[in-house]
């Protein structure tokens, strides 16, 4: 319920939205405030973002000619999907530590799981160049069927759940901004560097066990296996969904 | 029915209590100001209110309904400005108090004829399409009261909603929180300056060290004290009469002819000169409060 002024000094009560529409459209509204009013405030925030995988992009296509270009489209939609995630850590984070924001919507019939999700789709809607930019690529240097579309996207959609699930509970964890800063940067190396992302899993020869440890590598092998450039089981694919899919649900519990 | 009602509110931070059986009862239709020093468990008892925290004992209801058993219910009636709190600073502040009514439930309609009028009552409609970074801090201020009010909400919460405003700007907030309330809402406000308690609150509660020490209107809060002049004296002058607190005392007479030679300074008793003599632990807080 809300009071509604009919003129100065009276006022009468009207009920406020609050099931699960309100819900949806908070999550749009996080999105919008979140999402896509900075790009459209300064794109150079936007762009910032794809220097990194379009740089290793580059430098693979560089190095490897065709099949550094697929690494690094690859990697770089990985890539994006993990950004958008390290992102919420931080912008999470700011909204609670620094600008009181969270608590505000606390006290609003937004309830903590659309709050959660409103600003992890925004960070999507943030990243959403780096992947229109890396799918289009993708469609014009693969010749990929519309099932293997859906797998990818698919795949997608998990490591961005997983991430992102993750990182909002992350982000909980902070008591001062500035320590994400350092954790973001790390993050970075540990799930987007590190594990076989711009590389095929089958270079860690019998350490291959370490591309289930984390969501961005076994996405990343869903992806390299159904565009052919890297060979992998059945069973290692069904492993890669396994892994996303347990993250999946330790975000979900966590958060 | 009550706005708030608070029994026994326990909570602790470690081994710290800092709220030590809070008991506390506020009507609707009127603005009630929590005063008390740093880490007295002013933000700590809005935080509980306003279901962020959890109490450690006792009990809160807010427009009826427990804040912990029924904190849903309790967040549809409320709006919050937190400590500190800031606005997004890259949205202009008609962007900003009109998402924060879409993310309250209202519809699109009402958010965009509520945003205008707020910011209108605020002095803020001239600036509402000029990014919040560009604008001066009681401005960036105004616009967080802006969004809750416009959200006519029916328990406001604000935690020092006007520090950093100069005379104009708080005088702005003052007119704007007193017309809301005498529209039948209640506010609940904490801050540190006592003489923006004694000219806007109907009434006001004195916390200390976690406990509610004092409550009243603030004129009877006033009248309480004895004499009509408060004469303040260095803590060293020996005088039975006088009530240290920190490094001044202060003395209570009915006559300007009863100012000693000593005295620092004169003035009319005051709701500032009541809070000082309540108190007991100035200087003692810390950070959580």
């Amino acid at each position: 319920m809300y009071w509604l002024p009919l003129s100065r000094g009276v006022r009468v009560m009207r009920r406020v939205r609050g099931g699960l529409r309100h819900q949806l459209r908070a999550v749009l509204v996080l999105a919008w405030l979140n999402g896509l009013l900075p790009i459209f405030r300064s794109p150079l925030w936007t762009i910032s973002t794809l220097a990194m995988p379009v740089s290793l992009l580059i430098l693979l296509t560089i190095l490897y000619k065709g099949m550094g270009l697929m690494m690094g489209i690859v990697g770089g939609l990985v890539w994006t999907m993990l950004s958008s995630g390290t992102a919420l850590i931080g912008d999470a984070a700011y909204y609670r530590l620094e600008l009181k924001f969270q608590q505000m919507i606390v006290a609003t019939p937004t309830n903590p799981l659309a709050y959660a999700v409103g600003l992890a789709l925004s960070e999507v809607v943030f990243t959403l160049p780096g992947i229109v930019l890396f799918s289009v690529l993708l469609v014009i240097k693969s010749a990929i069927s519309a099932e293997g579309a859906l797998e990818i996207a698919l795949s997608l959609v998990l490591l961005w759940y997983a991430v992102s699930s993750v990182a909002f509970y992350s982000s909980t964890l902070f008591t001062y901004i500035r320590y994400t800063w350092a954790v973001v940067s790390l993050m970075t190396l540990v799930l987007g560097i590190l594990p076989p992302v711009y590389y095929p899993a089958t270079y860690l020869g019998s350490m291959w066990w370490v591309a289930y440890l984390v969501p961005t590598s076994s996405s990343a092998m869903v992806l390299q296996g159904i565009l052919g450039i890297a060979h992998y089981s059945s069973f290692q694919l069904a492993l890669a969904y396994v892994s996303e899919i347990v993250w999946c649900v330790i975000g979900t519990v966590l958060t | 029915m009550q706005a708030i009602v608070a029994r026994k509110l326990r909570r602790s931070f470690g081994d710290r209590e800092v709220l030590r059986g809070i008991d506390l009862d506020v009507d609707y239709g009127v603005i009630a100001t929590l005063l008390g020093p740093n880490g007295a468990g002013k933000t700590t008892l809005i935080r509980i209110l306003t279901t962020e925290l959890m109490p450690h004992g006792g009990e809160a209801y807010v427009a009826g309904y427990d804040v912990v058993k029924q904190a849903g219910e309790v967040r549809r009636r409320i709006a919050v400005i937190p400590q500190d709190a800031r606005p997004i600073s890259y949205m202009t502040p008609y962007e900003f108090v009109y998402s924060y009514l879409l993310l309250r439930g209202l519809s699109r309609g009402d958010a965009r004829k509520a945003a205008r009028e707020s910011l209108e009552e605020l002095g803020l409609w001239e600036l509402r399409g000029v990014p919040i970074y560009q604008l001066s801090g009681g401005m960036v201020r105004r616009t967080l009261v802006a969004a809750v009010l416009a959200s006519n909400a029916e328990i406001v919460f604000l935690d020092e909603p006007t520090v950093g405003l100069d005379a104009v700007s708080r005088r702005v907030v003052w007119n704007s929180l007193r017309r809301y309330s005498s529209g039948g809402a209640t506010i609940f406000l904490t801050t540190h300056y006592i003489d923006e308690a004694e000219q806007i609150s109907d009434v006001v509660f004195l916390i200390d060290n976690g406990s509610i020490v004092s409550r009243g209107r603030p004129r009877d809060l006033v009248n309480s004290l004895p004499g009509k002049y408060v004469v303040e004296y260095p803590a060293s002058v020996n005088n039975n009469s006088c009530i240290r607190v920190g490094t001044s005392c202060l003395s209570f007479v009915d006559s300007l002819n009863e100012v000693g030679k000593d005295a620092l300074r004169v003035s009319p008793k005051s709701l500032e000169h009541y809070v000082l003599v309540t108190i007991k632990s100035w200087g003692e807080g810390n950070e959580e409060g």
